[in-house]
């Protein structure tokens, strides 16, 4: 065997056939989730399930099932990467207060106090920051983890 | 030494084997060509993917407002395309088969029919887009100025509370409209790819021993499919 004798492999029409069946079948049962679970769970069973296609596609589709090591690390290094993003983004924005406007407690009659102050107001057009906090929280998920 | 061969008039000419004459066999090229496509795909994970993030931060900030523009949005027309893209992968698949063994005639049937059901996805989201806009739901003035019937938003939307919600509300807009439009600019790409394909193939250009631009197509047009596969829960699904 010669070191580039990379012969494509070929899988069966059949193997195709089924997964294309499971895909389907996974799409349904996406939607049907969709009509009965409701906030993280329906959240997590929808990404997950598109988790399972996704892999189908990419391993039998895509043929990464036969490929070459060296296939496996350029298609993993994208997960990979993309991983790393969330993980420190989400890290950041999961550990403080949520929301872009939200104030600490701690730090609301220090800020209020700023922006009372004459020179600044005029700088910011903002009397109020507890106002302008309470129109902001009618709509804001108000999770401050 | 060895011989250094004179450059030839076309770079891109190739013995009738299909190997180009920077690679040593078919085995070789062809593994250089699969490396190639995924390290390209790979960039793409990223760039849906930063896309995709920035979409997930302002969705656990503005969930509420989210969760109900994605309401208005016409979830069996998300679905039915789901359904038609994975078949059309599905057809890929068959096509990429078709090429391994050499069957020139299915090869072409079997790109034709990824083709059309491709048209048919675009098809189906041009008819979206349109029924969208017609309720108002695109960001901009047409969002802006909409005469919003009662009881449209959840929210009273005279209030400072309302505005905001609407603020809200038409960001997730525009994550909708750059998703599904760069997926559908995609899908363009990959259309022109797979007809100059179907008439190479028709010409009896690939052959059991080469046919790695159907092969490397299929990669692409698989790839569409796996986003296509993300954006349906992520932007028709958004649950409180």
């Amino acid at each position: 065997m010669s070191e580039h004798d990379t012969t494509p492999h070929v899988t069966s029409i059949g193997a195709y056939l089924g997964i294309y069946v499971v895909l389907m079948a996974l799409l349904a049962i996406t939607v049907t989730l969709d009509f009965i679970l409701v906030g993280a769970l329906g959240l997590v069973a929808a990404l997950g399930i598109a988790v399972v296609k996704a892999l189908l596609v990419l391993l039998v589709f895509m043929h990464l099932r036969h490929s070459t090591r060296l296939t496996w690390v350029f298609a993993g290094s994208a997960f990979l990467w993309l991983a790393i993003m969330a993980a420190l983004t989400l890290n950041d924005y999961l550990s403080r207060p949520l929301g872009p406007y939200r104030l600490l407690e701690s730090d609301r009659a220090s800020v209020q106090g700023m922006y009372t102050d004459p020179a600044r107001v005029g700088a910011t057009g903002v009397r109020d920051v507890d106002q302008a906090g309470a129109d902001l929280a009618t709509n804001d998920p108000g999770r401050t983890r | 030494m060895t011989t250094r061969h004179a450059p030839t008039a076309d770079l891109d000419e190739r013995d009738p084997s299909g190997l180009a004459h920077h690679f040593q066999d078919l085995g070789q090229q062809h593994e250089a060509n699969t490396l190639g496509m995924w390290a390209f795909l790979a960039t793409e994970v990223l760039f849906f993917g930063g896309l995709l993030m920035a979409y997930t931060v302002y969705r656990i900030w503005y969930l509420p407002a989210f969760a109900e523009v994605s309401h208005h949005l016409y979830l069996w027309i998300g679905v039915t395309n789901t359904a038609v893209l994975l078949t059309s992968s599905f057809f890929m698949a068959l096509a990429v088969h078709a090429a391994r063994l050499g069957k020139r005639r299915q090869l072409v049937a079997f790109l034709i029919l990824t083709i059309v059901l491709g048209l048919a996805f675009l098809g189906l989201k041009g008819i979206e887009y349109y029924l969208d806009v017609g309720e108002h739901l695109f960001p901009g003035r047409i969002f802006n100025t909409a005469p919003w019937e009662p009881g449209f938003w959840s929210v009273d939307i005279h209030t400072a509370a309302g505005r905001e919600f609407l603020r809200q509300a038409e960001l997730f807009l525009i994550f909708y409209y750059i998703l599904t439009g760069i997926h559908a600019t995609h899908m363009v790409i990959g259309l022109g790819v797979l007809l100059v394909l179907t008439v190479k193939a028709a010409k009896g250009r690939y052959t059991a021993t080469y046919n790695d631009p159907v092969d490397i197509a299929g990669l692409y047009w698989h790839f569409v499919d796996i986003v296509w596969i993300f954006l349906l829960p992520l932007l028709y699904m958004v649950r409180k």
